[in-house]
């Protein structure tokens, strides 16, 4: 406990908070769930070790408490609420991230309909790819691009089907000209041609990629493109839609790691995505655009015909 | 008329050893010359005839690095501890107008041991104690003249002059670190602002300005993605800073002053984070310039350079402060048209696509010509 000058506690974290039990593990620390003893209120609490690296500060929690400082405010991105100073048992600092507490992620949702024949309702579907669109579209309207969007980091809440973007350590701002940007980012299922292809000038449209990939594992409960490697990754997506050339996407043949790969005939999205309406299908197809600047935007996309009859009043 | 650059603030001797030019329009990474008299004059384009006409090239900063490890002789730097302390012991009653103190850390959760200045804030009535620390969504612009006013350093004895040069040597001192370390400009200009952010809200009596500065810049690069180990940005600043070669440092301080410095460095960033609320986004106003100004006719290159060279200058004041990006441009473009004499009236529009009125056309242009 600590008095500052105008005679003001401020309390730790340790003595703020009440720790419930561990609910993850990141790279720089674990989370976990706690109730803030002052108000009762549950939070989820993300601990970051400072000096495991002798670095300072993970890059990651700079990015995204800088980041979240602007998009906090929207409700479908997380909400962090503080940051507080601690110290572990070795003395060291540690900082605590202080977000609102949700009961389960866009992952854990997916497999909760693990009975054959138990698919998301296609309204269900309709109401978290709205609310995943506004809040991306957010991101991208404020110049921030995710670049590790993944049904993982999509938190949920159970009760209100309220969908809440997270974990933004990868994400960074973006400026005009576009600036060259970490080629090795983006959990691999959901990682946009561009940037397995060794671009490393890329826009708001890896975001888009991923979002129509999440788009159609809701619909089928299996990720569309499952590759274990970055090559496997690639021909998962030549297979279905076709080996990409220059008269489909322009330039394809000069990125950096593109070679002689076998050639492929795109298929109908409705043979990968069965089940998924006409309109959905249209929509997931500007999503996986091969072309970046052909690639829907977020605000674009709420404004499809797919989401015209979903009631937006309370989304 | 001349161009060259004076940063030696009117009333101050500054006879330091540490010399170095800097073509501030250079925004490439191209080869620097590390060398502790670095002439670094950027690569070459079809303009540099001009700008050595007119004197850019000859100006050279003359700051005193050599006092960064004791305190100075005169009494002002006294107050400042050796190891920058964040607890001052002039703990007076300081009051900030309520259009600054939008911009003060708002949450007692998140400071280090308070400073005189966050005693101050913090029982100012205006301050919510108990709110967020994210709170206060928006960066808040300040008038220079609140600025002056209103700067903590001011009920440490520190001047408006004083301070003004403390500003400029810790810019010449972040623009030589970040050139050594071969660090894109933009990376360099944001260190700049977050240090001007930081002094704003806390005194440069109880706070060692070369230390902040390499913090800022050490967190920059990583914020950015343009990182720099923390060992290579200790080394490059101890030599700047003792103008000694690295080798030589060890034999000259004492046993464990390098770690002692790298714990000092932490410490500093973990200051600056918890002062400026983690708000660590900068925008620069290069590329609203060069978007205005590209759609002109391509004879106007030299006026793009000349301004984009007084938004470089720019960095050194409080303009990013007080004003945002565009109108920054927009100002630096006014100021250069006026240099070359171009009027940029025949253009239709120009300013209010800057969104800039005359009166801050006026202001800024008149603050950067106190720098040029």
């Amino acid at each position: 406990m600590e008095k500052t000058g105008a005679g003001v506690v401020v309390l730790s974290a340790k003595e703020a908070f009440e720790k419930l039990e561990k609910v993850g593990e990141g790279t720089y620390g674990k989370v976990y769930r706690a109730r803030e003893k002052a108000t009762g209120k549950i939070v989820a609490l993300k601990k970051t070790r400072l000096h495991e690296d002798q670095d300072g500060v993970p890059p990651t929690t700079l990015r995204e408490v800088s980041i979240l400082r602007m998009l906090s405010r929207d409700p479908h991105v997380v909400s962090l609420m503080d940051v507080k100073q601690g110290q572990n048992k070795e003395g060291k600092t540690v900082l605590y991230l202080v977000f609102e507490y949700m009961d389960t992620d866009l992952k854990k949702f997916i497999r909760s309909f693990d009975q054959p024949g138990q698919n998301i309702p296609p309204e269900t579907i309709k109401s978290l790819m709205y609310q995943l669109c506004k809040g991306i579209a957010f991101c991208h309207g404020h110049g921030i691009l995710h670049r590790d969007l993944k049904p993982h980091n999509l938190l949920m809440d159970r009760k209100t089907m309220m969908l809440k973007i997270a974990d933004l350590g990868l994400a960074r701002a973006f400026t005009v000209p576009i600036k060259k940007y970490t080629h090795e980012i983006l959990t691999l299922w959901y990682r946009a041609p561009e940037v397995l292809l060794g671009a490393t000038h890329y826009s708001m449209a890896v975001d888009i990629w991923s979002v129509g990939c999440i788009f159609a594992e809701l619909v089928t409960r299996r990720a569309l493109f499952p590759g274990d490697s970055e090559l496997q990754q690639l021909l998962h997506i030549f297979r279905l839609l076709g080996t990409p050339n220059e008269e489909v996407w322009p330039g394809v043949s000069k990125l950096k790691d593109w070679h002689e790969y076998p050639q492929w005939n795109s298929q109908s999205l409705s043979t990968a995505v069965p089940g998924l309406e006409e309109l959905g299908l249209d929509l997931l197809s500007q999503m996986l655009e091969y072309e970046p600047s052909k690639r829907i935007s977020a605000k674009k996309a709420m404004e499809h015909a797919y989401f015209d009859d979903l009631d937006k009043r309370n989304l | 008329m001349s161009f060259g650059w004076n940063l030696q603030a009117p009333g101050h001797d500054l006879h330091g050893v540490y010399w170095s030019t800097c073509d501030g329009n250079n925004f490439n990474n191209g080869n620097r010359k590390r060398s502790r008299i670095s002439y670094y004059h950027g690569n070459s384009n079809i303009h540099n005839n001009y700008w050595a006409e007119h004197g850019v090239y000859s100006n050279v900063y003359h700051f005193d690095y050599g006092n960064h490890f004791q305190c100075d002789a005169d009494p002002l730097s006294l107050k400042r501890r050796k190891h920058s302390s964040p607890i001052c012991e002039n703990n007076q009653k300081y009051y900030l107008p309520s259009t600054v103190q939008g911009n003060i850390p708002s949450s007692v959760n998140f400071q280090a041991s308070p400073t005189r200045s966050n005693v101050d804030t913090s029982v100012s009535p205006i301050c919510k104690l108990d709110c967020s620390i994210f709170e206060d969504k928006e960066l808040v612009f300040m008038s220079r003249d609140e600025i002056d006013r209103c700067s903590p350093s001011r009920k440490d004895g520190i001047d408006v002059l004083r301070e003004r040069h403390l500003r400029y040597s810790y810019c010449a001192f972040l623009q030589n670190l970040g050139m050594w370390l071969n660090l894109p400009q933009t990376t360099i200009g944001t260190a700049m602002v977050l240090c001007h952010r930081f002094f704003v809200r806390r005194s440069h009596a109880c706070h060692d300005r070369f230390l902040i500065a390499t913090a800022a810049l050490f967190l920059v690069g990583k914020s950015e993605e343009t990182p720099c180990p923390l060992n290579n940005v200790l080394q490059a600043s101890s030599e700047i800073l003792h103008e000694q070669d690295f080798t030589l440092l060890s034999y000259l301080l004492p046993v464990g002053w390098f770690e002692k410095y790298h714990d000092r460095v932490l410490e500093a960033e973990l200051l600056l984070l918890t002062t400026l609320n983690f708000e660590l986004n900068v925008e620069h106003p290069y590329t609203s310039l060069t978007s205005v100004l590209n759609k002109l006719d391509p004879s106007k290159t030299v006026l793009v350079n000349l301004a984009l060279n007084l938004i470089s200058k720019g960095l050194q004041s409080s303009l990013w402060l007080q004003y945002k990006p565009h109108h920054i441009a927009a100002g630096a473009a006014y100021l250069a048209s006026m240099f070359l004499k171009i009027d940029l009236t025949a253009y239709h529009n120009i300013w209010q696509e800057f969104e800039a009125t005359p009166s801050i056309l006026r202001d800024i242009s008149q603050q950067l010509m106190e720098l040029v």
